[in-house]
């Protein structure tokens, strides 16, 4: 049994060591590469961002503010470090691995919308978060979710990248230097997506005859709270924006009253500026959306020269 | 617990190294642990009745050996009533109960017979047929009793086989507890070698299909006539590659210890007909069919002729229909597998007369196609949701032409499907290459390093293209 044993060793020994050495490569690789998703979380754990302005919230955040017509119009540097597909629990740990890395901003502007005191159940775009599984935070907030990362993710050499052959290729070229390199598509953490209309909206109208109601998840409400008090805190000015919605949904959501009323509370319990922009003239028009929640260049463009507008007396 | 779980890649190990360190009189012992642990994995409460059985069966055994005619009748139908009790009330109570609610209806009479709000026991139909067999034969005078309890309830609930087969007889499984199994290393690389193709065809074949057949199966509607014929053939290997993967990894696991189980599979769609698919699908489930109920059945009415050969045939056809789930769905599969059988004993000599014209090739490949052709047909039933949901897809697959002309049709479709098309040619084209042998055997047999090769691209594979979602096996279900 004793010789089996041994030649079992012997056989994935050497293996195991090389899987090891590789992850160090494709963890590291993947901490420099320009791949969407990982170029912001790279920038933030860099130290990248050199953020006076920081921008937060979900893909309507990412998508819909421009950092580059911020940047023209205000005397500050902004970036923006929205998430995809995510609600306020994640950007919340995506800000506090910002402020582990990053110098304190000036200001942060808070996308606020009816979906804020949501929470999601599934681990979404889990790959993004591979590399910084060492990372206490993000651990921490992957746990919390349907999908979340086992036991041989954690530990087993090379195994969290089972299935993603493409980001154990890009970990390696961007680690070396060597082959194609991606890109980064954005700029500051945005970029303006070119698409048309698409019958999202028309599924949901179909999916909700009676309309939307939505109830806040008092975890999610919370941690909200515990938010504000950090950058109050902190000397930190947040500013709530509402960006534009179409108008047409606007008018399904059953429990926009109370949501909007809750967060008009907490701005002015905090002294936040409350920019809302849920019923301008750009809500009105669908040339500008892609669906009900989110626009397209051309409007997040045209809203992005408005809300620059709009915080020049906010900023100084 | 599942075999492709990391609970078992630490149980496994630890299981067999303390098995062969125990001297031979403690190691039923040990295994016996290991078992329950095993099965507790799942749902413990539920060995409850996994000893129950046990308890019932082992007394059984003992009596009918002990007693003589009527008396001995008597305690073999007593333990049968006993085990198919079991099976109903955690099976196909709520069925029954169900039909008996609709029935009533149509005769206008309203019935409120409560439900059972249980979830099935994970392998009961397998351990419950693995424990008849042993009264059974016991019975008929093939198998002494066993006296001693721990072995017998080891007979039952050995870990490798315990969840879902293969169903072993007690001759070729309950001696073998009794004799020392010296550290061989034969076995141990056999055994290992076996589990290791039974995970890649779990992990990497299966359930990488299995990605793609359940969003076909989910939403029919979102797919194309095409996609819905192709998830169904997808289908088909996901189910052999699941089931015939568990059964690999059974046999190697009991082979590393020293244990020799029946094969259930050989390469069943390799068949070319459909009597010929179940002589090499699920084996130990069709030969206990064969050996308790067809057989005795055929002999019974051994002077019906024909029409007591197609009776006894629909029966156990309708029979396995009814043991893989309690549904009509798979009662009318069983009946369809029951009526192509019965369809090609009956015009044996008359499609023998028609071919004999053909060279073989030529009749070898058109049995070949009309037997996967029909197999898939029947495999619609069994995997869609209900009879409704079969009825629909089987509309969109009859209509196929309506929708091919559609642009981009067909190229849509190749782009979804192709890559795991790909997968079953490479499954069947290791077949080909190791014409009749059998795969892990195959690759024992090759120079050292294509063999150490095929070990690091086997292990690669799992590792690295794997689906671990926590899929359970299909066949758990049953």
């Amino acid at each position: 049994m004793k010789r089996i044993l041994y030649k079992i060793l012997l056989l994935t020994l050497p293996v195991i060591a090389l899987f090891y050495a590789l992850q160090y490569i494709v963890n590291n690789g993947l901490r420099r590469s320009k791949m969407q998703y990982y170029a912001v979380w790279n920038d933030i754990y860099n130290g990248a961002t050199h953020a006076d302005i920081l921008i937060t919230g979900p893909s309507r955040t990412w998508m819909q503010i421009s950092p580059r017509i911020l940047d023209s119009v205000l005397p500050l540097n902004s970036y923006n470090i929205g998430i995809d597909g995510w609600y306020f629990p994640m950007q919340y740990a995506r800000f506090r691995v910002f402020m582990q890395h990053n110098p304190k901003p000036k200001y942060v502007i808070q996308n606020v919308d009816l979906l804020l005191f949501l929470d999601r159940k599934d681990l979404f775009l889990s790959e993004q978060f591979l590399p910084y599984l060492g990372d206490t935070i993000i651990r921490n907030i992957t746990n919390d979710y349907k999908g979340k990362y086992s036991f041989a993710e954690y530990w087993f050499p090379l195994f969290r990248y089972n299935n993603h052959i493409n980001l154990i290729k890009e970990g390696v070229r961007s680690y070396f230097q060597v082959g194609r390199q991606s890109t980064n598509k954005l700029y500051k953490g945005y970029a303006g997506i070119d698409q048309p209309w698409n019958n999202v909206y028309e599924e949901v109208i179909k999916h909700n005859p009676n309309g939307i109601t939505r109830e806040n998840d008092p975890k999610v409400v919370k941690l909200f709270e515990e938010y504000l008090e950090y950058c109050k805190q902190n000397g930190i000015q947040l500013i709530f924006v509402f960006q534009p919605i179409l108008n047409e949904e606007l008018a399904l959501e059953k429990s926009a009253g109370a949501i909007t009323g809750l967060i008009k509370k907490y701005a002015a319990e905090y002294n936040i500026p409350y920019l809302d922009y849920s019923n301008d003239a750009i809500c009105y028009d669908r040339r500008y959306f892609i669906d009900h929640q989110h626009l397209n260049r051309e409007g997040a463009e045209l809203f992005s020269r408005k809300l620059a507008a709009d915080l020049k007396p906010v900023i100084r | 617990m599942l075999f492709n779980s990391f609970q078992f890649l630490l149980f496994f190990p630890i299981v067999t190294v303390i098995y062969f360190l125990l001297p031979h009189k403690f190691r039923w012992i040990h295994l016996l642990v290991a078992s329950c642990v095993f099965y507790m994995a799942f749902i413990p409460v539920y060995i409850l009745i996994l000893i129950g059985t046990i308890v019932i069966d082992y007394i059984a055994g003992i009596l009918i050996e002990d007693a003589e005619g009527k008396k001995k009748q008597g305690y073999l139908f007593m333990s049968i009533v006993a085990n198919v009790a079991v099976l109903s009330i955690f099976k196909y109570y709520n069925f029954f109960v169900d039909n008996i609610v609709d029935v009533l209806h149509v005769f206008n009479f309203k019935a409120n017979i409560p439900l059972l709000n249980i979830i099935l026991p994970v392998g009961l139909s397998f351990h419950t047929f693995q424990a008849m067999s042993y009264t059974i034969e016991v019975y008929r005078g093939n198998q002494k009793a066993e006296r001693h309890f721990g072995i017998y309830a080891l007979y039952v609930m050995f870990y490798p086989q315990l969840v879902a087969g293969p169903i072993e007889r007690p001759q070729n499984l309950l001696h073998q507890f009794h004799e020392k199994h010296e550290f061989s290393r034969t076995d141990v690389v056999a055994g290992l070698r076996q589990m290791m193709w039974g995970l890649f065809k779990k992990v990497v074949i299966a359930d990488r299909l299995a990605l793609l057949v359940d969003p076909a199966y989910e939403h029919p509607e979102s797919a194309t006539a095409a996609g819905l014929i192709i998830a169904t053939f997808l289908f088909a290997y996901q189910i052999y590659c699941d089931f015939s993967g568990y059964s690999d990894i059974a046999l190697g696991a009991a082979r590393v210890m020293g244990y020799k189980l029946m094969v259930n599979f050989r390469r069943p769609y390799h068949s070319k007909s459909i009597s010929e698919f179940w002589r090499r699908w699920h084996i130990s489930l069709f030969t206990w069919f064969t050996d308790y109920i067809y057989n005795p059945m055929v002999i019974k009415l051994r002077n019906g002729g024909k029409v007591a050969v197609v009776f006894s045939v629909m029966t156990i056809f309708l029979i396995s229909g009814l043991w893989h789930g309690a549904a009509w769905k798979f009662v009318i599969y069983g009946a369809l597998q029951g009526i192509a059988v019965v369809y090609e004993i009956l015009t044996k000599k008359l499609r023998k007369k028609f071919f004999k014209p053909f060279s073989k090739p030529v009749v070898n490949t058109i049995s070949w196609l009309i037997t996967m052709s029909y197999l898939c047909f029947t495999f619609v039933i069994f995997r869609a949701k209900d009879m409704k949901t079969a009825g629909y897809i089987l509309k969109r697959i009859g209509g196929i032409f309506s929708e091919v002309g559609q642009s981009r049709y067909l190229l849509t479709t190749a782009v979804t499907y192709l890559p795991p098309l790909l997968w079953i040619g490479m499954l069947e084209l290791i077949y080909y290459i190791q014409k009749g042998a059998d795969t892990p055997q195959f690759i024992g047999t090759r120079p050292k390093p294509v063999r150490l090769a095929m070990y690091y691209a086997l292990g690669f594979a799992i590792y690295f293209l794997g689906v671990y979602e926590n899929r359970q096996f299909v066949y758990f279900a049953f």
